[in-house]
This record gives structure tokens, sequence and C-alpha cells, in this order.
């Protein structure tokens, strides 16, 4: 089992409408994987169906080894899930909450539990339903973390918590990562955040994912270029070009892909100059690849 | 030391870590035998991808900065005085090229930049 | 599981609890008391209607704690959209049956509820040699009838979840519709009544529902 999700040809309706529509996806064993998309691209939508929350329309996935969702328990029973949003019960306490989900998974730490309720500064006797974001958003990561999990499944594990939160949670989170070695799927618009940490990256964009590559490849590949001089012809290129756009003056915008740096040669057997090669952060390449991406889709409509 | 690691610089992440440590060695900062935070306590602490330092700690172990011990941890390697000059010089190149890269691209000629490095170090001397 | 599904359950649905059960406990000493101070009751024939007043309260005090621990205890998951039950690492009949399980094990209490008060009653009733109390067996009954009334409506709230409170309405209405139409419509009361009498009688756990629901008996 070398991928630790592995989805083919994945399809989900709701109502009339597809929300994922022929979906592909590869998850590496060990890796940390970032689910970048716009709001409404499915990625929550994909989460639930990974998990066996919700019924494929067609397609099939595998999560660690099991077919879901038929043997959902059985991945379930090795993964560590933080929602979107908390979904414990609130009467209960802190502690009753751990002691609850505890008798669900064999693999339950409670020296690990103990001392990450501690480092989170969560008290016992508080009831779940009285906690703020972000002492919510410790404990959830605290549940999933503490059930000793290979996969981790996060769908935006910090969205609107402080800086300070943040931090400890993904301090957290990359301490038992190091510890264990295990594979993470997070799905973040953080993309700041995601850069960081993921070495994969998977974009999705109603409900296809336009993008799957390792995080260095995403964004050493992708560059602008400032061009004066262009020529106007669609010569053959060693770079994929996904833009142009009219830039300053006589000056031309050029967004490209498969990029090289050996390639700067290349514009001097042209009449064109080469006057600055942009670095893309990942923000930026995501949204060049989603416009790409939309552009070849309307192209080909 | 390992402060403002930059996620969106060009310089990928674990150059950037490894950049660091050896211009702690040369600076005298790290001695020889000096442990290297762990792993997990540099992932954690910096809230990167471990595997990412992992690799910063690899290529150091492979131009003989540290050593990994298994088990113990990370330290720094036995280093020579000359080793520490020439890591210093090492950097001052590497300084060096990405100035003429960048000067070139903006058609800024040698003659120019010696002239502006001279104002610049006169500048700061005093 | 099933201590934590117990604790979760009890937490959760311990005030309806501790409210059917005292009123479980104190409905056989009260209704006694009124009959014994206030009518006057001494005769034996009067005091097996007593028992028998008893023992239709009983009964429905232990469906409508059924239903009520029903009803309420899906509320805590629907609140979150059920992604916590469903998060958990076992098969959705696994799930259903700790919870139906839990519940069982809690309504337990109205019955106690129903047989030390119905206890109390008898011994403070001072019966006559001829006349027997059958506080176990009353208290037995409420407990089964709790069951009956709590699978039903467990059943309806899984299966038809947002949609439950439509199909209810519904349900009741047509009850309503059946028992008026079987006073008003003369040429239906016959079907009617026969209909209903299938229901209870035939073969099937509404059968707990039928015959003599009494404290006091011969």
């Amino acid at each position: 089992m070398s991928h630790a999700i592995a989805i083919d040809a994945l399809s989900y309706r709701a109502g009339q409408h597809f929300a994922i529509r022929d979906l592909n996806m590869r998850v590496p064993n060990g890796a940390i994987y970032g689910f970048l998309g716009p709001n409404g691209s499915g990625k929550t939508t994909t989460i639930r169906l990974l998990l066996g929350m919700l019924p494929p329309a067609d397609g099939s996935i595998t999560v660690l080894g099991h077919d879901v969702p038929s043997h959902a328990h059985q991945a379930l029973a090795r993964i560590g899930y933080v929602p979107e949003r908390l979904h414990l019960y609130p009467m209960l306490t802190v502690s009753e909450t751990m002691r609850y989900h505890a008798a669900f998974y064999a693999h339950w730490d409670v020296a690990e539990a103990e001392r990450l309720r501690r480092a989170f500064e969560l008290r016992e006797e508080q009831r779940v339903g009285r906690l703020s974001k972000g002492e919510a958003g410790k404990l959830m990561m605290l549940l999933a973390l503490a059930v000793r999990p290979e996969l981790l499944v996060l769908d935006e594990p910090t969205d609107g918590l402080d800086p300070v939160v943040r931090r400890d949670v993904l301090t957290a989170l990359l301490e038992y990562v190091s510890a264990r070695g295990a594979t993470v799927l997070i799905s973040s618009h953080l993309v700041h955040e995601q850069e960081r940490v993921c070495d994969w990256i998977g974009v999705l964009d109603g409900g296809r994912l336009v993008a799957e590559m390792p995080m260095h490849a995403f964004r050493s590949g992708i560059k602008r270029l400032r061009i004066v001089g262009a020529p106007v012809s669609s010569a053959p290129t060693p770079f994929g070009i996904l833009a142009r756009r009219p830039g300053a003056g006589r000056e031309e915008e050029w967004v490209v892909r498969d990029w090289r740096d050996d390639m700067a040669s290349w514009f001097r057997s042209t009449d064109a100059a080469l006057r600055e090669i942009v670095d893309l952060d990942l923000e930026e390449t995501f949204v060049e690849t989603l416009r790409a991406a939309r552009d070849a889709s309307g192209r080909a409509a | 030391m390992f402060d403002h690691i930059d996620p969106r610089s060009p310089t990928p992440i674990y150059a950037q870590i490894a950049a660091r440590v050896r211009i702690a060695v040369a600076a005298g900062d790290l001695n020889s035998g000096d442990p290297l935070p762990s792993v997990r306590a540099l992932a954690g602490s910096l809230r990167v991808n471990p595997a990412t330092v992992v690799q910063a700690y690899r290529e150091l172990e492979r131009d003989g900065v540290v050593e990994m011990r298994q088990g113990s941890g990370t330290f720094v390697g036995t280093l020579s005085s000359d080793a520490r000059t020439q890591t210093r010089e090492h950097e001052a190149r590497r300084l060096v090229r990405e100035l003429l890269e960048q000067a070139a691209r903006l058609s800024i000629c040698p003659g120019e930049l010696r002239r502006a490095i001279d104002t610049e170090l006169g500048a700061s001397r005093s | 599981m099933l201590a934590q599904t117990l604790y979760l359950q009890w937490k959760w649905n311990r005030d309806f609890l501790a409210f059917f059960t005292v009123v479980a406990f104190v409905a056989p000493l009260i209704i006694l008391w009124i009959a014994l101070t206030h009518v006057g009751v001494s005769s034996p024939r009067e005091l097996v209607m007593v028992g028998g007043i008893i023992g239709v309260t009983a009964g429905v005090v232990a469906v409508l704690a059924g239903l009520t621990v029903a009803w309420h205890g899906y509320g805590i998951d629907e609140r979150a959209g059920h992604t916590y039950a469903l998060s958990l690492p076992m098969t959705r009949l696994r799930a259903l049956g700790l919870r139906a399980g839990a519940a069982a094990l809690l309504l337990a209490l109205p019955a106690m509820g129903i047989w030390i008060g119905s206890m109390l009653a008898a011994a403070k009733a001072n019966l006559p040699p001829t006349l027997e109390s059958y506080a176990g067996s009353l208290a037995l009954r409420g407990l089964l009838a709790s069951w009956l009334a709590h699978a039903c409506m467990f059943g309806l709230r899984y299966a038809a979840g947002r949609r439950a409170k439509a199909v209810l309405a519904a349900l009741i209405i047509l009850g309503g519709t059946l028992a008026f139409l079987s006073v008003a419509a003369p040429a239906l009361h016959d079907p009617i009544v026969r209909l209903g009498r299938f229901l209870i009688d035939g073969p099937g756990p509404f059968g707990i529902l039928a015959g003599r629901w009494t404290l006091i008996d011969v």
C-alpha cells in the first residue's frame, strides 16, 4: 500500500448537480498533502466521502488499504479527524469527552492525551459547549492526535484561530508527524500555512483536481516573466505558457510553467529581452493555476 | 538563529535552514560537538514539514558540517578554522553571484556595480 | 463503549428521566391517597377499580418516558449533523445498537419508580385477603411498554431524521381521523375497530399495550 489515500473516478451528486466529478487523487504515504481550492470547490465534500460519511455516486476510494465506504469503520480506527466545525457533545466536559472518545479507539494513548491537555491549557471540568473557538480547535486536535493515527484528515484545522493558538496546534501536529511518520491531508485556504508545512499539493476546482504534484515542483515550475519586445507569433517555447498579459509600457507579462533556470538563454535567440523572473508564492501560483485551468476548460467547452 | 525562515522566498526552506547553520558555525556561534535541535523540535517550533528539516540536516552532513548520530541526534562536526574561513568565503561568493545575476537583468554594468559597492562600503564604515 | 454511551445518554436525558421516575413513583401513592381519604374507597370492588387507575397511569407514564427519551436522545447528534457519530470507527449497526441499548437500560429507572411506588401504595392499602397486588408485573409491563414506545420513536427518528416531525404529524392526523370516523360514521365503525384489534391482539409487540393494566386484582 504505497498510497494512504487512493481515489479513482469519484463522482458525487448533491441533488441534480454533480458536486464532485471524475476525481482522481493520490496521497502518498508519509506525505503532508495540502488540499487547496476556492470555496465551494468540494474540499469538505471530498473529505466526507473519503471518511465514508457520504455515499459516492461512482468511482472507488481506498483509504489505508480499506475500501470506503464498505469498510470505512476499519479505516476510521486508524484515522484522526478534525472537522471544519466543532462536532463534539456540548454538555460533556473536556475530560468526559476524552474518556468518551478513548472508548472507541484501541490505540488511545492516555499519557499523551493528558500531556497535550496540559500543553493546550484545557481545563478538565470545562464544558465543551462553553469552550472558546481556540480551545475547541485545540481539543479537536488533541483527540485526533491521541488516538495515534496513521492518517490525519484535517478540514480547515486552524481557520478562525488566533495566531498563538494556531502555532500551538501546528506545533503539536508536526511534532506528532515527526515522531510517527503519519500521513496528513490538510484542507485549508490559509495558503501561507500550507506553504511551510505541505510537501504535496492538490488543487481542487469545481469538483475536479486540476493539479496534483510535489510542492517544490508546483512552486518552482511556475514563474512570472517580464518581457520587452515579445514575439507576436506563437513560436514553440521550451516552457509552457499559461498566460500573456500586457504590462507597463512596452512590457508584457508572461506566466509560464515547467520553467527551468537555463531557459533564460532561450530569450537571447529571439528579439525579446527578459527583464525579470518573478518567483510566485503559493497563493499566486494557486491563482494562476486556477485561471489557466478555467481558461482551458472554457476553451474546450 | 532560525527566526524569519521565509517560505515565500525562492530559496527552498531546507536550504535556508542549512544556510543558517553554516553561518552560525562560520561565525563561531556553534562549535564542534554542539547539538542541533532535534528534527521533531525544530519542525514543531518552525512549523515546517519534518522532512524539510531532515533534508537540511542531511545536506549539512554530506558537506561535513554536522554528524547525524543514530538515537542521539545531530551534532556539529569537528571543524578547523580553515573550514570556517572556507564557509565564509563560500557564502560571500554566493551573495555576490545573486547580486551579479540581478544586476545583469537590470542592465547594470560591472563598472556601475563596483562604484555602488565602494560607495555603500564607505558609507557603512563611517 | 456501552459504558461511555450510557453515560452520554444519561447526561443528556437525565432531566427527563428524573422527572418520569419521580412521577412513576409518586403517582400510585397519590392516587391511592386521594381514593382512600377523599373518596372514601373501602370495598374490594372499589379497590380493584383504584388498582386499575394506578395501572393505566403507570402505563401512560412508561410509554411517555420511552417516547421522550427516543425523541430527545436523537437531538444530541442532530445538532452536529451526525458528523461525530459517523466519524467514530464502528459500523452503523453497532452505533445504533449502542444508542438503543443504552436507552433501554436507562428506561429501567422509571420502571423502578413504578415498582417501588406501587409496592408502597399496595402496602398502605391494607388489602383484604381476596385481593392481590401485582407491583412487580406492573413494573415489568411498564418497562416493556417503554421499550416498545422507544423502539417505535427511535426507528422513526433515525429513519426519517428531520422529516420525522412531518411523519409523526401525519400519523397523529391519520389516527385521529380513524378514531373520529369510527364514531361519526357507523358503517366504518366495525372495520376500524377490527383494524385496531388486529394491531394490538394480533401477533406482535403491540400486545403489551392490550389487556388489563392494574395494580390490584383478585
